[in-house]
């Protein structure tokens, strides 16, 4: 080593200047490997300029290649990026230079565009370098189209074909003693880094979009490549969170979808990818998954398919195809590589590829719909062919307002081997002599009908109690409170969202006025400030935390409170540590501090608000030390989160689950809706309370279609005759006008003998009630339980009839995902069997039971929603189709919706919002001698809820197979247990064994486990201890003890 | 000194300046213009060995060079200097530090001085920012906008070289009056290696021709060629060029300073090929034109040894090369290639045909 660099005091690279480029403490370290590029932004105002003669106008933002495009001119520009702005132009193919008469050759990509610019694409210059350009891109490209998961899909391909390449001048990239293996150790993405032409897309996706900072470009000359930020040598040992954003952009077939990864090559055995490269390095599924599934991609062996179109097309390349295809069959593995090297000029090779690909991907139906995991409402095409899932890829920007066009998440993108999954319910079951069986859709029904019937009769209409499914679409929501109101009577009608965001709801109705969230995903993606609280959201809302990540890295100030140090807290201006139980106290304080210090909006509180003095007085007593004493918030830490808040233009408060499922849930969130008001962070652009709603459909589905309890859709009074008048005239039944029981109380009510039938759709509370050992016993002690869902759930083990329902894929209909958009489920796939769709089986229901249900379509049955529902009144299918989804309130078929609520008011008679002071509970249980931990409970990435869904996926099981328990390693040193050991978990209800994960996430004394699994249930240990205005169980607080397990 | 600057146009020197062969003013004007608060590096990073003038300007004459970077940095509103060095040049290391030290306790700038990778592409002005950034791979940026808009730490940046801030010294000290041609007023340095007894480097006024350098050396033979303008230079039969940008650009050569003479018996064709080589090898890998460019050059070059007469090939590879590269790597990486074709065509046929009549390609 060289003298200077030996030296005691190493000689610094990076001189100590400012940067004032902004950042988050992550991504500041991340080394992508790429060059600080300036930022191409494109046309300061409308530029005029002439391209080829032409004069064109490009509006602000737009580019050089935006013009040439208006100008009806054509460069291939293969590695720029039109999936999202945060891919800037990487200019590094050169393909897409054109000769100016100011400055030259410029590349279109990247070169600003200046007024009277006068460009030439088609002058002999440009044209050769765009020419030689191409062919130095194909020289390094391992051009095997045939057997490329790409084909038919691959951009290079296509601009090759445009440009009628036959021989390139390079030739092309075949030297199989320089293969890179392909690195197929992701169950979800594979890559193939022979056919990479570095155009980087891919890393940006990872850097910028999704600011997760996995992938780099590392080496230089031939030698660049791309790779791992860990220094991972494969994808497995990588810190990918499987978002797919890298598939999406890949321009060829070097980073795939497994599932796609053989769509359109010939179907030949042996055609693949793999054995296309001759190397590969193996995804080893996890050791919880299934052992029999297919790990690897699969060939297909049929022929007869290009047979069948070859006699009728393309005489010329039927010949050449059969041939190649029998030489395959004799040559073995490397066949399909080396004949078609031998065989075929490459632009032949585009013939048959371009041939074969448009054959195999015209079985391949793309479907565009709504994601039917969480509630962002992201939307995509699913790609299917013979009534299976392969894939999905974003859909236009336009078509997804709330992933931006372009963002997924590993369970939006890859999580659907639970489609075909084989243990999908494809026969109704009935129970006889306690056994379930299957029966004929006929037999099903009537055993219910009969059974719901003759329990109504004995016992009354209140003896049954009805659950909806925030999964489900809003109109058969709509229908099963329809079913449960008209067709049986019953008042005891309400879903899962009891056991979310019922707080929320109930908080926010009383202060503001709509309980939900107030403002749009895209104020969430640009306010100048968070405060996020009681949300994991990298892992339960990825997408909309990847738009809050990419706001914070371009300078928006983040503050979180949470008791775990969580994925979003690593990228956090500040991060505070709060005791779980205690969050009225250091909002209080907040508000507080605030109010002391002369930072509240006085403007706002006087002109749109009431009870700001009682709100005052309630909040004297949290002083700084006192929430320092309460909950160990740093008064330091109270200060500077409230002034950043107050000083702030906008404001978003962000929360999920960590705020609202406590015994005072209600008082959370109450705090919350009074901190935002004081500031005055409501009713305008970019700011607002912003509750993370969980389901696909928990906004539509769990609330708005009034599967309530305690209102009829639409938020509309039970004890408003002119609204039971309205449903009665559609219905030709009055709603009954009593409040029903909610879901935890209906569980009380069995073993009370009050309730005796149960009709469940989609729902599984075997899993998800707090105790579940006293929920299953409930679900044992009633007289008939009807359950309607994919699998045979937990839940369903206890049914006496159980109906097999489609999947989110399987129908059509609309979800409301968080912000109140109503957006469009298409039917990609056929249910499996005889499943149906829920709307359909309610419906034959109904008329089994004497009603006249005649909807042909859920189009119908929208039209009897917005009828009905006044905040719905102007939403039809038609409409949403049209206008790419639609934000309630949308009272008529003028109204264009609304964005973000409370513009014009809140909403209340007199439009001004009230101050309800939140009073600090004590969580339901403490740590004490018996008992000394705080247990606490919450998702991770991979699994959705009871994990129904994600557990049937192989990839997914391969990442998170099974329950864990995270402990602060000094806790574990305290009870000896190491990391990965299996420890018990007690709590006075229950116990448990998991696998314990020795982390700093949580605190000392507190403990996480995940909620997903029915090993290791988590709900074994939580308490049957509710916040009692809105019935919301305090999943987040009970006491345990651990020990290892010596079992 | 902006304004003296202004009223001769005087231009950047080598290829690490932000400015190479433009006006400096100009990238002044513009970095005091720009959103953002301006700096100046002193970019005396290269790799080349035999490129000697800056590591040494920095090494014997500090003051010269840090003084005048303080003066650019005035002159522009920048609060900061870095001066940048190879990190084996451990002599340029110290003097530039103990000078820095004395510079910024008598002026208001702060003065870093800081190293580099000993990497040929690390002197290239985008490459040698991302290197002052801390990236643990360097790749040249996108241009326009150039550093002179966004650099350092995307702030307006100013780079020279210790040549160019020399100039602008002389030009402050002599109050405007320097010597040569109008256009390229000055002077301008250039070591002389190659086939010669001992290495030199010399200054020639810009209104002098190179052949002058051929009275600074002593040659082992006669000379055949010269490589002029660094590893990236171009070859010619003659010195009889102006030395200044103008010149030596109409002569299709390079501005950058080093000349290495060439004697009877060195080949021209082997010499183009591994210039070529080095290109392949050492380019930074960002874009198409330079990165498989080099590598199919490198290549057509040999199959030209296997009897493939491919001239036009290789010139339109060369071509695209150099209009369509990223930076001045990938633009002049083809020169010495072109230029042999130009100037020694003859020969190359000649290899087609199985000979290399200077007998290097024969022996090896």
């Amino acid at each position: 080593m060289h003298p200077l660099m030996s030296s005691e005091n190493p000689i610094p690279r990076v001189p100590d200047v400012t940067d004032p480029q902004p950042s988050t403490p992550l991504t500041e370290d991340f080394t992508t490997g790429t060059a600080n590029d300036p930022a191409c932004s494109g046309a300061d105002g409308r530029v005029q300029l002439t391209v080829d003669g032409r004069s064109v106008t490009v509006d602000p933002g737009e580019t050089l290649l935006d013009a040439i495009e208006a100008a009806g001119a054509d460069v291939s520009a293969l590695c720029h990026d039109d999936h999202s702005d945060e891919i800037a132009p990487r200019s590094e193919c050169r393909t897409c230079v054109v000769e100016t008469a100011a400055h030259g050759l410029v590349p279109a990509c990247s070169f600003p565009v200046e007024e009277g610019m006068t460009v030439h694409t088609d002058s002999a210059n440009a044209t050769e370098v765009r020419d030689v350009n191409l062919d130095l891109v194909l020289s390094n490209h391992n051009l095997r189209c045939t057997t490329c998961g790409q084909n038919g899909r691959c951009e290079l391909q296509d601009t090759a074909i445009q440009q009628e390449i036959e021989e390139p001048r390079y030739g092309v990239f075949d030297d199989r003693d320089a293969y890179e293996p392909i690195d197929d150790t992701s169950p979800f993405i594979q890559i193939d880094r022979n056919k990479c032409i570095l155009c980087n897309r891919c890393v940006e996706a990872c850097n910028d979009v999704q600011v997760e900072g996995v992938l780099r470009i590392e080496g230089s000359g031939e030698e660049t490549r791309i790779a791992f930020q860990n220094e991972s040598e494969a994808m497995a040992g990588s810190s990918c969170v499987s978002c797919g954003h890298c598939a999406t952009v890949c321009p060829t077939g070097s980073i795939t979808e497994n599932g796609l990864a053989d769509t359109a090559t010939l179907p030949i055995p042996g055609f693949n990818q793999q054995n296309s490269i001759g190397e590969a390095i193996e995804y080893e599924p996890g050791e919880s998954t299934d052992p029999d599934a297919p790990a690897e991609p699969t060939a297909s062996t049929s022929l007869s398919g290009v047979a069948g179109v070859m006699d009728r097309a393309r005489r010329q390349a039927e010949t050449t195809v059969r041939d190649v295809a029998e030489r395959a069959f004799l040559e073995g593995e490397h066949a399909a590589e080396r004949v078609a090297s031998s065989v075929l000029s490459e632009g032949q090779m585009f013939d048959i590829a371009e041939f074969v690909s448009k054959h195999r991907l015209d079985a391949v139906d793309v479907t565009e719909t709504t994601c039917g995991y969480c509630s962002v409402g992201c939307r995509f095409d699913v790609y299917s062919k013979d009534d299976e899932v392969l894939g999905v890829r974003p859909t236009d920007a336009e078509h997804a307002p709330a992933n931006d066009g372009f963002s997924t998440c590993v369970k939006g993108k890859f999580g659907y081997d639970f489609v075909n999954s084989d243990d999908r319910l494809e026969q109704p079951l009935i129970r006889e002599n306690g056994v379930l069986r299957e029966a004929t859709w006929d037999a099903a029904l009537e055993r219910v009908a009969t059974e719901l019937s003759e329990l109504t009769d004995e016992y009354g209409t209140d003896s049954i109690a009805c659950f909806a499914s925030s999964k489900c679409t809003n109109e058969e929501n709509y229908l099963m409170q329809k079913f449960a109101r008209q067709v049986l009577g019953t008042k005891n009608i309400d879903n899962c969202a009891r056991l979310c965001h019922s707080s929320t709801v109930a908080a926010l109705k009383q202060t503001v006025g709509y309980g939900a969230m107030t403002n749009r995903i895209e104020d969430v993606a640009n306010t100048d400030c968070y405060l996020i609280t009681g949300s994991n959201t990298t892992e339960s809302h990825p997408v909309l935390a990847t738009r809050i990540k990419q706001n914070v890295r371009d300078g928006a100030d983040l503050i979180v409170f949470d008791p775990r140090k969580i994925g979003i807290a690593e990228h956090a201006d500040q991060y505070t540590r709060v005791e779980p139980g205690h969050d009225v106290a250091w909002i209080n304080g907040l508000i507080r501090y605030v109010i002391q210090h002369d930072l509240h909006d006085e403007a706002f509180i006087a002109d749109n608000t009431h009870d700001f003095d009682e709100l005052k007085r309630k909040v004297e007593p949290f002083t700084p030390d006192e929430v320092e004493r309460l909950c160990g918030v740093d008064p330091a830490d109270l200060a500077s989160a409230a002034e950043t808040i107050a000083t702030a233009d906008t404001c978003v408060f962000g929360w999920a689950m960590g705020m609202t499922q406590h015994a005072h849930g209600t008082q959370n969130v109450l705090a919350l809706a009074n901190l935002a008001l004081v500031t005055g962070h409501l009713g305008k652009p970019n700011a607002g309370l912003s509750p993370f709603r969980g389901h696909n459909n928990v906004q539509g589905g769990g609330g708005d279609m009034g599967t309530l309890p305690s209102t009829l859709p639409g938020y509309q009074p039970l004890d408003d005759p002119a609204v039971l008048d309205a449903f009665e005239d559609v219905w030709d039944e009055r709603p009954p006008a009593e409040v029903g029981l909610t879901v935890p109380e209906v569980f009380t009510e069995v073993h009370e003998g009050n309730v005796r039938g149960m009709y469940i759709m989609g729902e599984n509370p075997a899993l998800s009630e707090p105790d579940i050992g006293h929920a299953k016993d409930a679900l044992e002690a009633l007289e008939f339980l009807v359950v309607q869902d994919l699998f045979l759930t937990e839940t369903a083990e206890h049914a006496d009839v159980v109906l097999p329902a489609a999947s989110f894929a399987e129908k059509s209909g609309t979800f409301t995902n968080t912000e109140r958009r109503v957006q469009l489920v298409g039917q990609a796939v056929s249910p499996p069997d005889a499943a149906r769709q829920d709307w359909s089986i309610l419906q034959s229901l109904a008329n089994r039971l004497g009603y006249e249900w005649s909807y042909e379509s859920p189009a119908e049955i929208m039209d009897e929603i917005s009828d009905l529902v006044p905040i719905y009144g102007g939403i039809t299918h038609d409409r949403v189709a049209r206008e790419g989804g639609l934000q309630w309130p949308c009272r008529d078929a003028d109204d264009p919706g609304t964005p973000y609520l409370y513009e014009d008011g809140f909403n209340f008679e007199d439009g001004k919002a009230r101050f309800v002071p939140a009073d600090m509970g004590e969580p339901g249980e403490l740590p004490g001698e018996e008992y000394p931990l705080t247990l606490t409970t919450g998702r991770v990435l991979y699994h959705f809820h009871t994990g129904t869904l994600t557990r049937r996926v192989n990839g997914i099981m391969s990442h998170v197979g099974e329950s864990f328990v995270e402990i602060h390693p000094d806790t574990a040193d305290q009870l000896g247990v190491s990391d990965g050991q299996n420890v018990r978990v007690e709590s006075r209800r229950g116990s448990i064994v998991a696998a314990a994960r020795v982390t700093d996430h949580a605190d000392r004394g507190v403990v996480f486990m995940p909620m997903h699994f029915a090993t290791g249930a988590v709900n074994e240990l939580t308490q049957e201890r509710f916040d009692p205005i809105s019935g919301i169980p305090e999943y987040k607080i009970s006491s345990v003890r651990i020990s290892p397990d010596n079992a | 000194m902006l304004k003296r600057a202004a009223e001769t146009g005087l231009r950047g020197r080598g290829r690490g300046d932000v400015a190479t062969d433009e006006p400096v003013a100009d990238c002044w004007q513009t970095a005091r213009e720009a959103t953002g608060e301006p700096a100046v590096v002193v970019n005396a990073n290269e790799a080349d060995p035999r490129a000697m003038a800056d590591g040494l300007l920095l090494a014997a004459d500090p003051f010269a060079v840090i003084d005048s970077a303080a003066a650019v940095a005035n002159a522009i509103g920048a609060p900061a200097v870095v001066v940048y060095v190879t990190e084996t040049d451990e002599r340029a290391y110290r003097n530039a530090t103990t000078v820095a030290n004395l510079v910024e306790s008598i002026t208001s700038v702060s003065i870093d001085v800081v190293v580099g990778p000993d990497e040929y592409m690390a002197g290239e002005p985008t490459m040698a920012l991302e290197s002052l950034e801390g990236s643990d791979r360097l790749e040249a940026r996108v241009r326009p906008p150039g550093p002179e808009e966004h650099g350092l730490f995307g702030r307006p940046t100013v780079l020279h070289t210790p040549r160019t801030l020399a100039q602008l010294r002389r030009l402050a000290l002599e109050d405007g009056d320097v010597p040569g041609v109008d256009s390229d007023p000055g002077s301008r340095v250039f070591d002389i290696y190659g086939d010669v007894t001992a290495v030199a480097t010399t200054e020639l006024e810009t209104d002098d021709t190179l052949a002058t350098l051929r009275e600074c050396v002593e040659m082992d033979g006669s000379m055949n060629a010269a490589c002029v303008g660094g590893v990236f230079g171009g070859l010619t039969e003659t010195l009889d060029v102006p030395a200044n940008a103008d010149g030596l650009a109409a002569a299709e050569l390079g501005t950058d300073g080093p000349v290495e003479l060439l004697n009877r018996g060195r080949c021209p064709v082997a010499f183009a090929g591994r210039r070529a080589a080095f290109a392949r090898k050492e380019n930074c890998g960002r874009c198409v034109p330079c990165r498989e460019g080099s590598k199919q050059l490198t290549e057509l070059l040999r199959s030209v040894y296997d009897g493939d007469s491919l001239i036009d090939d290789i010139r339109e590879l060369a071509r695209v090369m150099e209009r369509s590269s990223i930076c001045s790597f990938g633009r002049s990486a083809a020169r010495p290639v072109t230029t042999a074709l130009n100037e020694f065509e003859a020969e190359f046929r000649a290899h087609a045909d199985g000979r290399c009549p200077d007998g290097e390609c024969t022996h090896s």
